[in-house]
């Protein structure tokens, strides 16, 4: 017998659903975690007031934000500008396509790593520089890893997430935008202009939504902030990590705490997302 | 425990709540304390029985992973030893201690009473402490150790791991001495004093960095320095929160004073010892330190280090530890972990280790105790111009202090001089 439409829908979000579920189930957990003792048992909420006392958390935060963000939007207008540039070609889409999905299957933990190896003070670049004559040492050279700005942690995530940006991108530019452009070419509209009034407003979806993911990977990961980062401030991940493995047992509550913090802002860009999504949505197809 | 107190401490309505609050008290006190009365009992056997039962099991060993000299030693000469026991040895590479001890929390906090996946650890100071606060460790079996008896019962060292009473609840394994590397061929004397180190530091700015503590070498250099810096008012071993109080802010001042003379002004730090072991190896400073001396060589052998590196240890001494083996409560193969804590005392076992071209930890037994062959085995060890020998090292060496310090000291860094950089 076949099956009803409704009950086929379910089966099939089914998988998605269950990772819904178990991402929320830890996030519940860690909530628990965060309102006990280090053995987990009582409840307190000393934990969160001891991050609103701690001068550190308001700087890790705002660190946190600023590397989610400035990757984010340095991500979506390289990819913009990249995608733009090639859309008019079949073949250098193809290019584009190859060199973003092999730049994607570097893991996030290899390239923090080679651009650790690129960028510190005594690395590749460091040491061209020094051959060049430019700089006496490494101590000349710029503090791009471990430094007060989270320079390489940056250029690390820009490398990664804008091919992520440009592949969503060019799925969403399909020829039917192609054909819009080329009409209001015709009609006379300038670069900028087609920019404005066509491609931006139908790539909107999708570069939302490839934001939306960038922003709330490069918030809560791990890896480039620890290995490429400074020791203060510190992203929140970093933080919430070493106090989750620190040696008191009283630490687990904040680290959770810290677990629970990322949580609520990323559901919380996700919220704006969805709501811009809408909009976006309304103002094409009209109320 | 915890919960019986509270129920019967509290204030009875009428019979039936009393009643009901009895039994529900003594349905949680024997749920909680089911798997662990079980797991407290010492092993009531003797060391033949212990043995025929360790045989056929399979002990999960957890130990840092990134000491390419004990990976060896575990691999080429314990689990071949073990095997004659009928033992196999499982070696867990751990990134640090810590996440051993919360592995075995996680599985306590599961109800994991027994059958946990941790059977062994290489374990000591703040680790060992965190565990007994939480009562993960098996105690009361190290007198039933054939090999015990190559021990000095009389040395401190080895009845407190870092100011926590040991109580019989971990076996000793090596000894470890804090000390500064530097390449002989650009610094060629390195300074001799602790006073000298702090001089020179600030005469030759950006040469001279620390890892970040909570990083076990970073800390134990801010121990260092504190008991250095506290010469007329000595540290006391055990901590208490006004003597953190009266010392701590010298030690700050100390360090702050230090910091703009640090590599990169001291507005960052390398993240653990492995990363100022980078520093110094690319030059980029020019020194480094370590609390295993004995690891030099093989950085040395590997390349990673100049073969001009030479390991040196102030006038004034250095901090010293022992490290131990523990075995979790709740450990699935005690027995075999037990069995494989004694093989690790021998004399066979020690000397493996410490023999130079393998890991070159020092050895936990006392020299007097030993049979004449292995005094003489001992006594014929070299040690390799890199490095120095243990008795050299631990000139002067001073005890750790409790690990109830570490905490403090590590957080009171991280506010004090991390955060006003």
């Amino acid at each position: 017998m076949p099956m009803s439409p409704r009950w086929r829908g379910l089966l099939l979000t089914a998988p998605a659903l269950a990772l819904v579920a178990f991402a929320g189930g830890a996030l519940l957990l860690a909530g628990r975690g965060s309102l006990a003792d280090g053995l987990g048992r009582g409840w307190s909420l000393s934990a969160y007031a001891g991050l609103l006392r701690d001068p550190a958390f308001a700087d890790s935060l705002l660190l946190s934000l600023k590397i989610a963000t400035l990757s984010t939007v340095a991500s979506a207008v390289l990819a913009l500008a990249v995608v733009g540039a090639v859309s008019g070609s079949r073949r250098g889409r193809a290019a584009l396509e190859t060199a973003a999905r092999a730049t994607l299957a570097v893991p996030h933990l290899l390239a923090a790593a080679a651009f650790a190896l690129l960028l510190s003070g005594s690395g590749l670049i460091s040491r061209l520089t020094h051959a060049a004559g430019w700089t006496d040492g490494p101590a000349d050279f710029p503090a791009l890893v471990a430094g007060s700005a989270p320079s390489a942690v940056l250029l690390a995530y820009v490398w990664k997430e804008a091919p992520f940006v440009a592949i969503m991108l060019l799925a969403a530019y399909t020829p039917a935008v192609r054909d819009l452009e080329n009409a209001v070419r015709t009609l006379g509209a300038g670069r900028l202009r087609r920019l404005r009034h066509v491609t931006l407003p139908l790539l909107a979806p999708a570069l939302t939504e490839a934001c939306l993911l960038v922003f709330a990977f490069t918030f809560a990961a791990y890896e480039a902030p620890a290995l490429l980062g400074a020791t203060v401030p510190r992203a929140l991940s970093v933080d919430a990590v070493e106090l989750y493995r620190s040696v008191e047992l009283d630490d687990r509550p904040a680290a959770l705490a810290l677990a629970v913090v990322i949580g609520l802002v990323i559901a919380l860009v996700a919220l704006a997302a969805a709501a811009i999504s809408r909009r976006l949505l309304l103002a094409r197809t009209g109320p | 425990m915890r919960i019986r107190t509270r129920h019967t401490g509290r204030p009875a309505g009428s019979g039936t709540a009393l009643a009901v609050g009895t039994v529900v008290a003594g349905l949680l006190t024997a749920a909680c304390s089911g798997p662990g009365t079980s797991g407290a009992e010492p092993p009531a056997k003797d060391w033949a029985q212990l043995r025929a039962d360790a045989k056929g099991q399979s002990v999960n060993l957890f130990m840092f992973g990134g000491d390419k000299g004990a990976n060896s030693y575990i691999d080429d000469e314990v689990a071949p030893a073990a095997k004659k026991l009928g033992i196999t040895v499982k070696r867990v590479p751990v990134a640090d201690t810590q996440d051993a001890v919360q592995k075995i929390l996680g599985d306590q906090r599961a109800g994991k009473g027994s059958g946990g996946a941790v059977d062994l650890v290489w374990v000591n100071g703040e680790n060992f402490r965190t565990g007994k606060q939480a009562d993960l460790w098996l105690c009361g079996y190290t007198g039933l150790m054939p090999n015990q008896k190559y021990l000095d019962g009389t040395d401190p060292t080895l009845a407190q791991d870092f100011g926590t009473p040991v109580d019989d609840c971990e076996t000793p394994w090596s000894r470890a001495q804090f000390a500064f590397v530097h390449d002989s061929a650009k610094l060629a004397e390195p300074p001799r004093t602790m006073g000298a180190l702090t001089a020179w530091i600030k005469e030759n700015p950006g040469r001279f960095t620390y890892p970040a503590p909570p990083d076990f070498t970073g800390s134990a250099f801010v121990r260092q320095l504190l008991l250095a810096g506290a010469q007329d008012e000595p540290v006391p071993p055990a901590y208490s929160k006004k003597a953190y109080e009266t010392l701590a802010p010298g030690l700050w001042k100390d360090l702050n004073v230090l910091r703009s003379a640090l590599w990169r002004q001291g507005t960052t730090y390398p993240r653990d010892q492995a990363a100022l072991n980078d520093l110094f190896a690319n030059g980029e400073v020019d020194m480094t330190m370590t609390y295993n001396p004995a690891e030099v060589p093989a950085l040395v052998d590997k390349g990673q280090f100049p073969p001009s590196a030479r390991v040196f240890v102030p006038e004034d001494g250095t901090l010293g530890n022992t490290s131990y083996l523990a075995v979790p409560k709740n450990a699935a193969h005690r027995e075999a972990a037990l069995v494989l804590s004694d093989l690790l005392l021998s004399p066979e076992m020690q000397y493996a280790k410490a023999r130079p071209g393998g890991w070159g930890a020092y050895t936990v037994l006392d020299q007097e105790q030993l049979p004449e062959k292995w005094r003489e085995k001992f006594a014929s060890l070299t040690t390799p111009e890199t490095t120095l020998p243990i008795e050299e090292l631990s000139r002067n060496a001073r005890p750790e202090l409790s690990g109830d310090w570490v905490g403090p000291l590590d957080k009171g860094w991280k506010q004090e001089v991390a955060s006003t950089s």
